[in-house]
Order: structure tokens, then sequence, then C-alpha cells
């Protein structure tokens, strides 16, 4: 699983009917790069904690904008949540309220 | 399965009814594998005990599952055990894929001839 913030949801006309009316996410995974150490990031997570590429998920938990979430990738866990016929293979399995970070593993207080 | 520093820990209260009670660890891999969606991080499931600061090897796909003990539980990677120490042949030590990064070298770890 991968720890991604949501952009937004991605509107389409038309959509495939495996998707089943599920909203599809824009999310933008983070990366350790500028966190510092014993910081806590939830939904405030800043925009230099993200990578820049985004990458599509659909969404099993009905999560908003802005929020942090946990992606889980591959077409078993696909199977295990959305069903077998969803066109996916990210899913949003968690809404994190509050990830700690210490990037360099030296064991924050906590 | 990978090595792994274990850098953090992730809360959810929203989560996937297979993830209640699961705790949940932000881990910065240590020598290269092959994710679908390259970061500096993954998430793993600890079913284990595992401490911020520890070094663990984490098992991915359906052994991730399988660690866990019901392979329903929609998760790709889970803790499967924490390093105490590492040896490495110094022929595998050569290898790009075990070229740690200074900051990124596993406990203990060893070179034997």
């Amino acid at each position: 699983m991968i720890l991604a913030r949501v952009i937004g949801p991605v509107w389409g006309a038309r959509q495939s009917p495996a998707l089943g009316g599920r909203r599809v996410l824009e999310v933008r995974r983070l990366g350790l790069g500028h966190a510092t150490q014993g910081e806590a990031i939830g939904a405030d997570c800043r925009d230099d904690h993200l990578q820049p590429a985004t990458l599509l998920a659909v969404d099993a938990l009905g999560s908003d904008a802005g929020q942090l979430v946990l992606v889980a990738v591959g077409s078993r866990v696909r199977d295990l949540t959305l069903g077998p016929e969803v066109p996916t293979k990210n899913v949003v399995v968690a809404i994190v309220d509050e990830a700690f970070l210490d990037p360099s593993g030296t064991g924050g207080a906590r | 399965m990978i090595l792994g520093r274990v850098v953090g820990q992730v809360w959810a209260t929203r989560k996937h009814r297979r993830l209640e009670r699961q705790k949940l660890l932000i881990v910065r891999p240590l020598c290269w594998y092959g994710p679908d969606h390259p970061t500096d991080h993954l998430v793993a499931v600890d079913p284990v005990g595992a401490e911020v600061g520890q070094d663990v090897v984490v098992c991915m796909g359906l052994p991730a599952r399988q660690a866990l003990g019901d392979t329903r539980h929609p998760v790709e990677a889970s803790v499967a055990a924490i390093v105490d120490r590492v040896s490495l042949s110094r022929a595998a030590s050569a290898s790009p894929f075990f070229r740690f990064p200074e900051d990124r070298r596993p406990e203990g770890l060893e070179e034997v001839p």
C-alpha cells in the first residue's frame, strides 16, 4: 500500500458500466524527501510532501479532495474490495487521520 | 520479500473493515524492488510488533496476506520479521541490488567472503 493525497474526482460523461458509478480519484503519492524528524501529517499534508506525478484510484470509502488516503495496489486487492469486474488495480482502502514520520528511522519520541 | 526500515506509523478511523485493529507501518525500502507505482515508502500491516527505527522483512502480494493468516485481507504488504543482522557475501554486496544508500544500511550488516 502507499500513502497519497486526493486531488479530486475525475469526471467523465460516459464511464464503463463495470465501474458501477464508483468515483475515480486523482491522487498524488507521498514522498518522504521533505518530511522532518518526528513530523505528524494528516489532511494538512503540504504540497512539498507529495510527488508531482498523479495516479488514479477507485474510491471504496467516500474520500474527499485534500484527504490523505491509503491506496492498495493489485488485482487481488481489487477483487477483495470492489469486486473482480471493476477495471482498476488501485483501490482506496483507508482514510488517514494522521501519519507519524521519522524519515531517518532513528526512533522519534512517541 | 524486501528489506525495509520502519520510518513511521499510520492511523486511520475510516478504513476497510478487514483493516480494523491492524497496525499500519510506513516502511522505507532499503534496496531496490519493482513496485507498480514507485515511491520512497510503502505501508505494511504489522502483525509482528515492529517499532520505528527497526529494520524489517516485508512480504509482498499473496504472501503478505498469508503472513496475516487470512488471504481475504485487502493488503499487499505485511511485516514478516524484525531484522537482527544481515550477512551478505562479498559478491552479493557488489551487486547493484544490494547497494544500500549510506543512510539506509541495514542494522548489523556484515560482509562474509
